[in-house]
């Protein structure tokens, strides 16, 4: 224990040395940062979209008069690059939806709460933002809700709960969803995986909605195909928050109107076979997947649980190299992050996608529920789980121009 | 008593090193596991959060998990007595140590919380390592020759006649692309219902002890499971 505890510090030794330069390294400015005109515009893009009523974040972070009380813990947050939540090393990958700030944003920050945290002269008008679904102003309404036929009663306590629904559809052609949004109680909900069975078995993960992140809009040209015959599983993970909760999740589905010419295919690259020793602090896990055809990657998300520590995804060029796409030095299961790729990375015929993992199962992860046991796969948050899951796109031989004449549907479950 | 060097240190984030002399009793070192009223845990706060004091060339720092995440250093830490309080954030602890037990309040600008703390003794996470309960689906085998294959016409023959000693008979948990077994701590209790379900596919309820599982319920699957 007295070593594990060493161990600690020393981590946090070095978390403070690096905040210590991150605040001193702002370079110095002949004014102090204002809220008005330096800190709500940055905080608008960073933080508000989740920092406001009804979201999942514990304070709103809208106003000045918001803002100030819980200037301290914002420094604090910030400044150890705890919020915004973004755990990709910034030495690999460009990602669409970076939430990482900048050293200079981070100093404003911190050299407005040192100065004060001053108002400033000018004023500032929060964002608005959509009540509903957050695609109705470019997309308008949905094709298409999936939405719980009945309430479902979170406890105020105990372990998370995983409930999933699964119904089927009643289209009467192939449809080709452009954009997904899934919305639930985001005080409980933890993530909503929304996924479609094809009649062949084939699986098809279409979206993964967490706190704070943007719904599903698929690049222009691209869009996943759902076959006649097919069934949605929406699985919603809940995370009791200390009061009943209800929740009524509910999926919307946007289809695509133009010419498709890439499919896009949501995938996992995982190991099931680890077998993690008690105590063990570093287990390592491969997996690897092979690709027959071209693809293009558009987004990566690690999945594991409380003893992960660190995915890292490779891809492996048909010539041997090794490109690393995504790293995440510092796993954190409360965080679902997707990376989505701000351009699309080719893989050609014949790459490999490798996903290298590592688990701590020592008593010096303080989120580990048991360190004595041997942890193989399973649902369980107690098990492990070592996914990669990944949504790439492959290029149709013809384009497929879409048009729907028959009333989409769903079956049991949704309207 | 000394008060946290931190500001003087002139870091912006936080305290590595807070100086505080410590009386021998009530002692604050240790890991403590600290729940938050429920007003707090309703705002999407995680109720539970982890404190760790330590000792270091006498004097004590302590640090924090912050929201879902690490440890971070406390600033203003203060113990005098039996009483302790920090700052971390925009949160303001006050907390009274009784032996292995710690209550009192978090002032943050949502209001006042009651807090109360428990020292850890084994695990940093809980206080004693949780008992793991699991409900699984597999197939009753044995520990070494694993399952018997699919087109055994009597698979029960296939396992009793390998079976040498009650420990012998296992549960076989099938993986994606690896098959494992996994030991009875209590075989010798079970063994009759061992026997019985050999070479069946069968849901057991199981609390996991290190690398073995200590058996509580079996029972005939009634569906094919993935395991």
């Amino acid at each position: 224990m007295r070593k594990a505890l060493i161990v600690g510090v020393a981590s946090v030794a070095l978390i403070g040395s690096w905040g210590t330069l991150v605040a001193s390294g702002s370079p110095p400015q002949e004014r102090a940062p204002t809220w008005t005109d330096d800190i709500a515009p940055l905080m608008a893009v960073n933080c508000m979209g989740c920092h406001r009523p009804g979201e999942v974040s514990p304070m709103s972070l809208l106003t000045y008069e918001d803002v100030v009380p819980w200037a301290r813990s914002i420094r604090m947050v910030v400044s150890e690059r705890i919020m915004p939540p973004w755990h990709a090393d910034p030495r690999y990958g460009d990602f669409a939806n970076e939430r990482r700030l900048t050293e200079k944003e981070i100093g404003t920050l911190v050299d407005w709460v040192a100065a004060g945290a001053p108002r400033g002269s000018g004023t500032f008008t929060p964002p608005t933002f959509p009540t509903g679904w957050a695609l109705d102003a470019e997309l308008g309404p949905p094709d298409y809700i999936f939405e719980l036929e009945e309430e479902f009663l979170v406890p105020a306590a105990g372990p998370d709960i995983i409930h999933h629904v699964m119904t089927s559809t009643t289209h009467k052609e192939d449809i080709w969803i452009r954009a997904i949004e899934a919305r639930g109680n985001s005080r409980v909900v933890h993530h909503i995986n929304v996924d479609a069975y094809w009649p062949d078995g084939t699986w098809d993960g279409l979206a993964l909605a967490v706190p704070g992140r943007q719904p599903d809009l698929f690049p222009d040209g691209s869009a996943h195909r759902l076959p006649v015959g097919s069934q949605f599983r929406v699985e919603m993970h809940y995370h009791p928050n200390g009061e009943e909760q209800v929740d009524r999740t509910k999926v919307g589905v946007w289809l695509a109107r133009t010419p498709i010419e890439y499919e896009i295919r949501g995938s996992l690259v995982t190991d099931q076979s680890f077998e993690i020793p008690p105590y063990e602090p570093n287990y390592e896990s491969v997996a690897e997947r092979e690709f027959d055809e071209e693809v293009e990657l558009l987004l990566m998300t690690p999945h594991m649980h409380y003893r992960g520590k660190d995915m890292r995804f490779q891809a492996i060029h048909p010539d041997g190299r090794e490109e690393t796409l995504l790293f995440v030095p510092q796993y954190n299961m409360y965080w679902q992050i997707a990376y989505v790729l701000a351009k699309p990375t080719r893989l050609a015929k014949g790459s490999k996608l490798r996903v290298t993992s590592h688990f701590d199962n020592s008593e010096n992860n303080p989120w580990n529920p048991n360190p004595s046991v041997r942890v193989i796969w399973g649902m369980d948050s107690r098990d492990e789980m070592m996914e990669g899951w990944i949504h790439y796109r492959r290029k149709l031989a013809e384009p497929v121009i879409p048009s729907y004449d028959a009333e989409i549907t769903g079956g049991s479950g949704a309207r | 008593m000394r008060i946290s060097g931190a500001l003087a240190l002139g870091l912006s984030v936080g305290i590595l090193v807070s100086g505080c002399s410590r009386e021998a009793e009530p002692d604050p070192v240790g890991v403590w596991n600290l729940k938050f009223g429920a007003s707090q845990a309703s705002t999407g706060r995680i109720p539970t959060s982890l404190l760790r004091v330590e000792e270091v060339d006498g004097e004590l720092e302590a640090q924090l998990t912050s929201i879902r995440d690490r440890f971070l250093p406390v600033d203003d830490l203060r113990v005098e007595g039996a009483t302790m309080s920090f700052a971390y954030g925009a949160y303001e602890y006050d907390l009274e140590i009784d032996g292995d037990l710690m209550t009192g309040t978090v002032v943050s600008p949502r209001g006042t919380e009651p807090v109360s703390g428990r020292r850890q003794v084994e695990t940093l996470m809980y206080n004693r390592p949780e008992e793991f309960r699991t409900s699984r689906g597999g197939v009753i085998g044995h520990r070494v020759e694993l399952a018997p294959p699919d087109d055994e016409p009597d698979p029960a023959a296939w396992v009793l006649s390998r079976v040498q000693a009650p420990r012998d008979l296992a549960f076989i948990v099938f993986l994606r692309n690896h098959t494992t077994a996994v030991a009875f701590v209590n075989a010798e209790d079970f063994e009759e219902e061992l026997r019985a379900h050999a070479g069946q596919r069968v849901e057991i309820t199981a609390v996991w002890v290190g690398e073995e599982l200590r058996l509580e319920t079996i029972e005939a699957a009634e569906t094919e499971s993935e395991g």
